[in-house]
């Protein structure tokens, strides 16, 4: 028994050694890519002039798609702060996907709509559409209101896009605060980029105790929640560092389910978002990818640091736990999904770094981080541990993350500064030292019940009641 | 001395005793730990540095508002009188000799620029020409730093500094887009008379926020002076053409229908497409032959805008080949055809409604969308 033990704790000291080493230098390039990102970013749209883009006749047309599921308390709001975009072309399509409360009603109520006849192009299959609306004011032309059977967030949105009328497919989640000049910044990389770009994502921020008026964000706080603080630094960290830095690359694997700008005729060759995983919004980026590479057109999925979403954090234990259930199934589904992405040098990039790094960091990092703090607890039970050296080894860990993540306030401070209160600083400042301790366990508990979720093939969303902006 | 040697000495043979792991740990660990420091130290400094500047701005930059307010109102009350000569003296005592001042007031003077107009507009280039704040733009044109120098054309466009315009002929082709696109866009405001000059040199491609960036500019400038944007329809460079094509459209240039008509034979996709929606927008009827010629040859993507310029066109000669169009399974043909008949009229309705009880489903559904709305409309309008 302790020779076996003591191969396990040789075979940690090196091999999971060499592991976490490869870890933190990938770790040192996303940080070193998105400075350069950044500064690339900063440097070309200082002087950019938006309203060029919003007054022009050649701007590009945009469809914004909004699912919306039992969302009545805050649809009027936020399909008015929707309809209030800096942006000329758009048209909002907000999708009822069976809501069982009076969505539909507080729609039909607020917008003065009526059933029409409407012809669908079926071009993806979806649940059955129950009626379309539009409004008889004028003045809410751009309004259309779908309403279907329950099909989940992924049908909603193929329903969507199957009566989008325009070039660029504006995903969005219903219940997020969208920044009126969103579209203006997403829709520029879309034309100043000299091959075509089939996505773009901005960062998506914490919205929990800031001002919201009328759908509008006011004013930026820190929440008020230990757990939504949490959230906001690794929000920060997984949106300013990393995004930025596989933008670089044009390795981008994710554009986030909360607010992305698509290529609509990419999209719908692609089938649209897949109804077999709770993670669509990863699987129809790697989806699109494959199909750029398949056909040999050279193409870009990019990235925009302005905080452009606003999104309200879960402040409750057990629906973060769903939340991040959901996204570690989500994660590992779509990494299934597309295996043969695996170092295969047909993919370029996606291939040989992309798709790799998720499988081998993302997702398999907190499988061997659990396994290690098991195997730690055994060896520590049979008194095989040298203690010197574990307090080195989780002095080097812990050194290592706070570093990453001051850097990553750093970050923040030199680019966009949404937090200018000092106070709000020092918070931030003491989250990070206080992460590895309380948030980082959590969320390690919930990655892997979402993979052993996967096991016993759970498929479902999760319940996930908000509280609502106030 | 000898028990700190003795300390380092059995630190060190401590250290070097120890396995390779341990010792990449503690390495990673103190390099991590510095840093850390570091990254303190530095966001401190950025954000006392930060309210240090803020601070003293504030108060410069009221002395410099309240004076460029006292100004402006001196400008509105004699527009006979020169009201830069009476506050230069004022402007000139401020300690321009500090270089941040200088800068604010630069800056100061570019943002009242750009809110005011006319009268008001001129007096403030006079006072920034005045004060030799052009010394600066010239610097920055010079500058070897991209965005100093993209701040420096952006700033000559603004205020049309037209001495400036041979610094920025100069970087018309410069090997970066970015200031390529600044420097093309400023060039046509400076040089009203031969603003598009460069659309024949051009090499690189124009990509399509540029073209949106020209094409905001160029609507302002005066129509009478503009070329015949046909000339350069047969560029090699698609963007050029492109870019033509959207000046064409905009400025209603009728006598381009030819060339138009010509370019539907070109082999770029994106071209043909804004050929056709350009001849449908200026119901052009003699390019009806040749867009139905080309019409089998098209893929879908251009099928329907094709059927949609038709329906503009509104010829009546072409009722018999939309209704078959309208009648295929394929639904962007399907809507696009029932939509021209529509915009055909009574015509067309006929036909339609004739064809409404042979109707497929889903051609059904397209043509009860559309008959429906033109009820709406109808109403709309009786109402």
């Amino acid at each position: 028994m302790e020779t076996l033990l003591n191969t396990i704790a040789i075979f940690f000291n090196h091999y999971i050694f060499v592991y976490a080493m490869v870890v933190m230098l990938s770790y040192l390039l996303i940080i070193i890519l998105s400075a350069f990102e950044m500064r690339t970013y900063l440097r070309k749209n200082s002087n950019t002039d938006y309203r060029s883009i919003l007054v022009s006749e050649f701007a590009p047309s945009v469809s914004i798609i909004a699912p919306a599921y039992n969302e009545a308390p805050n649809i009027v709001d936020n399909v008015r702060s929707l309809l209030s975009l800096h942006y000329n072309k758009y048209e909002v399509i907000v999708v009822n996907d069976g809501s069982s409360d009076s969505t539909l009603d507080e729609l039909i109520r607020a917008f003065d709509l009526k059933k029409q006849n409407y012809a669908i192009n079926k071009r993806i299959d979806t649940q059955d559409v129950r009626g379309v609306f539009r409004s008889n004011n004028p003045g809410l032309e751009r309004l259309i209101v779908l309403d279907k059977e329950n099909g989940g967030k992924a049908d909603a949105l193929n329903a969507g896009i199957n009566i989008a009328h325009n070039a660029l497919l504006f995903c969005i989640d219903a219940d997020c605060i969208i920044d009126p000049d969103a579209i203006l910044k997403l829709v520029k990389p879309f034309m100043d980029e000299p091959v075509k770009v089939i996505a773009a994502g901005g960062v998506v921020r914490i919205a929990n105790s800031c001002e919201i008026n009328h759908g509008r964000l006011v004013k930026v706080h820190m929440p008020n929640s230990l757990l939504s603080r949490f959230q906001v630094l690794e929000y920060l960290r997984g949106f300013l560092l990393g995004r930025m830095a596989w933008s670089r690359i044009n390795g981008l694997l994710i554009v986030s389910g909360a607010m992305g700008l698509f290529d609509k005729d990419i999209v719908i060759k692609c089938g649209g978002y897949s109804t077999k995983t709770v993670g669509e919004d990863m699987e129809l980026v790697l989806r699109m990818r494959k199909y750029m590479h398949k056909h040999k057109i050279p193409y870009k999925v990019v990235y925009t640091p302005d905080p452009l979403c606003w999104t309200e954090a879960p402040s409750d234990l057990n629906i973060l736990g769903r939340q991040r259930n959901r996204w570690s199934r989500g994660c590992l589904e779509s990494l299934i999904m597309h295996r043969d992405l695996f170092f295969n040098p047909k993919y370029g990039t996606l291939g040989l770094i992309s798709y790799p790094y998720w499988l081998l960091v993302e997702w398999m990092g907190p499988i061997i981080e659990f396994i290690g703090l098991i195997v730690l607890g055994i060896l520590i039970y049979f008194g095989l541990v040298n203690w010197t050296y574990t307090i080195i080894l989780l002095v080097m860990v812990y050194c290592f993350v706070l570093a990453i993540s001051t850097l990553t306030i750093l970050y923040e401070e030199l680019s966009f500064r949404q937090y200018t209160s000092g106070k709000d600083l020092v918070k931030l400042s003491l989250l990070s030292f206080l992460e590895p301790f309380i948030y980082h366990p959590l969320i390690l508990y919930w990655e892997m019940r979402g993979n052993f979720d996967f096991l016993i093939g759970k498929k479902a969303w999760g319940k996930m009641n908000r509280n609502g902006f106030r | 001395m000898e028990i700190i040697n003795n300390y380092i000495s059995s630190f060190y043979w401590g250290i070097v005793d120890l396995p390779k792991n341990i010792q990449i740990a503690l390495v990673v660990s103190l390099v991590s730990f510095g840093l850390l420091i570091f990254f303190y130290i530095f966001l401190l400094t950025k954000r006392m540095v930060y309210i240090f500047y803020r601070s003293r701005d504030r108060y410069w930059n009221e002395q410099i508002m309240d004076l460029l307010n006292v100004f402006l109102s001196d400008v509105d009350d004699s527009l006979e009188s020169d009201p830069v000569s009476k506050v230069l003296p004022e402007f000139r005592k401020l300690p321009l000799h500090k270089w941040f001042i200088k800068r604010m007031l630069y800056q100061q003077i570019l943002n009242y620029h750009k809110n005011f107009t006319g009268h008001a507009s001129e007096k403030l280039k006079e006072l920034f020409l005045q004060l030799h704040l052009d010394e600066i733009v010239r610097k920055k044109l010079k500058s070897s730093r991209a965005p100093i120098k993209i701040k420096g054309i952006i700033d000559t466009a603004q205020l049309e500094l037209t001495h400036f315009s041979p610094l920025v002929k100069k970087l018309l082709h410069h090997p970066s887009a970015d200031i390529r696109i600044e420097a093309q866009a400023a060039y046509i405001i400076l040089n009203k008379a031969h603003s598009f000059d460069f659309l024949g040199d051009v090499k690189e491609p124009i990509q399509d926020w540029h073209q949106l960036v020209l094409m905001d500019l160029m609507v302002k400038l005066n129509p009478n002076q503009f070329p015949h944007f046909s000339i350069w329809l047969n560029s090699e460079n698609t963007s050029v053409v492109e870019l033509c094509l959207k000046l064409i459209r905009h400025f209603q240039q009728f006598d381009a229908i030819e060339n138009i008509i010509h370019l539907l034979e070109h082999p770029n996709d994106e071209i043909k497409l804004q050929c056709i929606q350009i001849l449908g927008e200026f119901e052009a009827a003699k390019a009806e032959e040749a867009l139905l010629d080309c019409y089998n040859r098209q893929i879908t993507e251009l099928q329907a805008p094709i059927l949609k310029a038709l329906g503009r066109i509104n010829s009546g000669n072409q009722l018999e080949f939309l209704l078959k169009a309208a009648a295929t399974p394929q639904f962007e043909i399907a809507y696009e055809a029932s939509a021209a008949l529509m915009a055909h009229g009574s015509k067309g309705i006929a036909l339609l409604k004739h064809y409404h009880h042979l109707a497929e489903p889903m051609n059904l559904q397209i043509i009860d969308q559309l008959l429906g709305e033109t009820n709406n409309k109808n109403h709309g309008n009786l109402a």
